[in-house]
């Protein structure tokens, strides 16, 4: 048995005791409910009441109908819930390029609204290179504003060129290693501004510790997808990894405060 | 909190076809993880029952698992008519005497129907002693399902592997049939477990791992950090799938 087992974290989680121990921030949120499937409780009040439970101070959030069909709602009321809540939830701005006020013009809207983060999901359609989303890169790169981007397998290359390109921007591969694993690895290696979101449903054997080895925990954000998934599933593959507590910590909350540029 | 007793109903040893870098597959590393992960018994089934000839990988099941206090085997089963197994009544017979307490199909992977017409006898020999048969739900058909547990109400039926996109489905399933009964490492479903335990009774969840496919952390963080009663905890970590286990007409 390794020292592992003697994780400040791990006899948390063996308690069932909320983590006190070290900061947690989700940089993976949504909010509200979602077409697909039924999700019981689904407003911002749960989601604070799973954090409370858990021990996740900040989440980063973008609710599901910005990121289907209407951006701007969500955006209005991801900043309703920052207002409201303020340091425990802060927004995204989300952006949809088939729109023509859906990309700089909104995106300056939500920075009027308090977000210095973008999120992205390729489920319009469009590429993430190509033209459209260029004007929000500019401004992004401009302003330091981290960028967390839907992925799934060899989607994930595009942001090859895109951090070399724009490298002001810390761009956040969101379910990294949930397909195609070792392109994960590659880019995290290869590009200095580009992190390893952890939000996946599949939760693989000894993914936490792979990425740790190969890529480095200061490249890996813990991320839950809540309320999409389950935070308190989600965050048992790092409470449980056979990685060093310094490293969990990183990966639950110090990474992204640096990356999110959070205050203390 | 008081102390949780969890038993994995979901897990599998042996070499498989598509390996991956680190993954467990002998009983000594299962037997590590579980102490790591603080898992007290774990029901196992063989990847060469499953991905080989499910007669070869039960025999091989037992070998493995001999003097493993904490294993409890669990059989891959086939239907009766061609041979490949012994008929249903001998089969349930042998799994008794060797210990074995469940079985699990494959039908997609094994390409038979759940129906009557052919599984109807196993399902027969089964039900009159109780045995609980788990499915993974990739192998099956929500209509299935229904099939099986209207068929045969006895029949307690496990089904594994259950995503969190499907609620919608199983919850009509779960007020109709009070013997299905649904494992929890893919089920993500944000407080789901909490809207079960209200609605239906925390008795039809079952903690299940994955192993070796999953990290284990993840079905024990799901129900440590569960808004529900140490009783339902209690419940869906272990003592249900004793008391099914139990339950089997020896």
């Amino acid at each position: 048995m390794s020292d592992f087992r003697e994780s400040v974290f791990l006899k948390r989680a063996e308690a069932g005791e909320t983590l006190t121990d070290a900061l947690v921030i989700d940089g993976h949120c949504h909010m509200g409910p979602y077409f697909g499937f039924h999700i019981p409780d689904n407003d911002i009040g749960s989601m604070l009441r799973v954090m409370d439970r858990v021990g996740i101070d900040t989440i980063i959030a973008s609710p599901h109908v910005a990121i289907g069909p209407d951006f701007r709602l969500g955006n209005d009321l991801i900043a309703e819930a920052m207002q409201r809540y303020p340091g425990r939830v802060l927004g995204y701005a989300f952006l949809n390029p088939r729109y023509e006020d859906g990309v700089l013009a909104e995106l300056e809207r939500c920075v009027s609204l308090g977000m210095r983060q973008i999120k992205l999901h390729s489920c319009n359609g469009v590429p993430y290179d190509g033209e459209r989303y260029r004007p929000a890169y500019a401004f992004a790169n401009e302003q330091g504003f981290p960028i967390l981007a839907h992925t799934w397998g060899k989607e994930a290359e595009v942001f090859d060129s895109l951090a070399e390109e724009y490298p002001n921007i810390p761009f956040i591969l969101a379910h990294s290693g949930v397909s195609d694993f070792d392109t994960y690895v590659k880019l995290g290696k290869k590009r200095p501004n580009i992190y390893l979101d952890q939000a996946t449903s599949h939760v693989g054997y000894g993914w936490i510790e792979r990425f740790v080895e190969e890529v480095g925990a200061e490249k890996i954000l813990f991320g839950s997808d809540m309320p999409f998934i389950s935070a308190p599933q989600q965050i048992g593959k790092v409470l449980y990894a056979r990685i060093s507590d310094a490293d969990k910590r990183k990966i639950l909350g110090e990474n992204a405060k640096r990356i999110f540029r959070l205050e203390s | 909190m008081a102390e949780l007793s969890f038993f994995d109903c979901h897990c599998m040893i042996g070499r498989r076809t598509e390996h991956e870098p680190g993954e467990i597959w002998r009983v000594d590393q299962l037997l590590t993880d579980m102490a790591y992960f603080g898992i007290a018994r774990t029901l196992v089934f063989h990847a060469l029952a499953k991905e080989y000839a499910p007669s070869v990988g039960n025999e091989r099941l037992l070998e493995e698992i001999e003097g493993r206090e904490s294993l409890y085997g669990c059989w891959v089963a086939l239907p009766p008519h061609t041979g490949e197994m012994e008929k249903p009544e001998a089969f349930v017979q042998a799994m008794i005497r060797a210990g074995v307490g469940a079985v699990r199909v494959f039908p997609k992977l094994h390409a038979f129907s759940l129906d009557e017409w052919c599984c109807g006898p196993l399902w027969k020999a089964l039900e009159a002693r109780r045995i609980p048969v788990l499915i993974d739900k990739d192998q099956v058909e929500w209509p299935e399902v229904w099939k099986l547990c209207k068929a045969h109400p006895n029949l307690p039926v496990i089904l594994t592997g259950v995503g969190y996109r499907e609620d919608r489905n199983f919850y009509p399933l779960f007020e109709a049939c009070d013997q299905l009964y649904v494992e929890i490492s893919w089920y993500g479903v944000h407080l789901g477990i909490e809207a079960i335990c209200r609605r239906f009774g925390a008795g039809r969840l079952l903690f299940g791992t994955r192993m070796p496919f999953f990290t284990p952390g993840t079905a024990l963080t799901a129900v440590r950090y569960a808004q529900i009663s140490s009783e339902e905890k209690r419940r869906i970590a272990g003592e249900t799938l004793r008391r099914l286990l139990e339950d089997v007409i020896q």
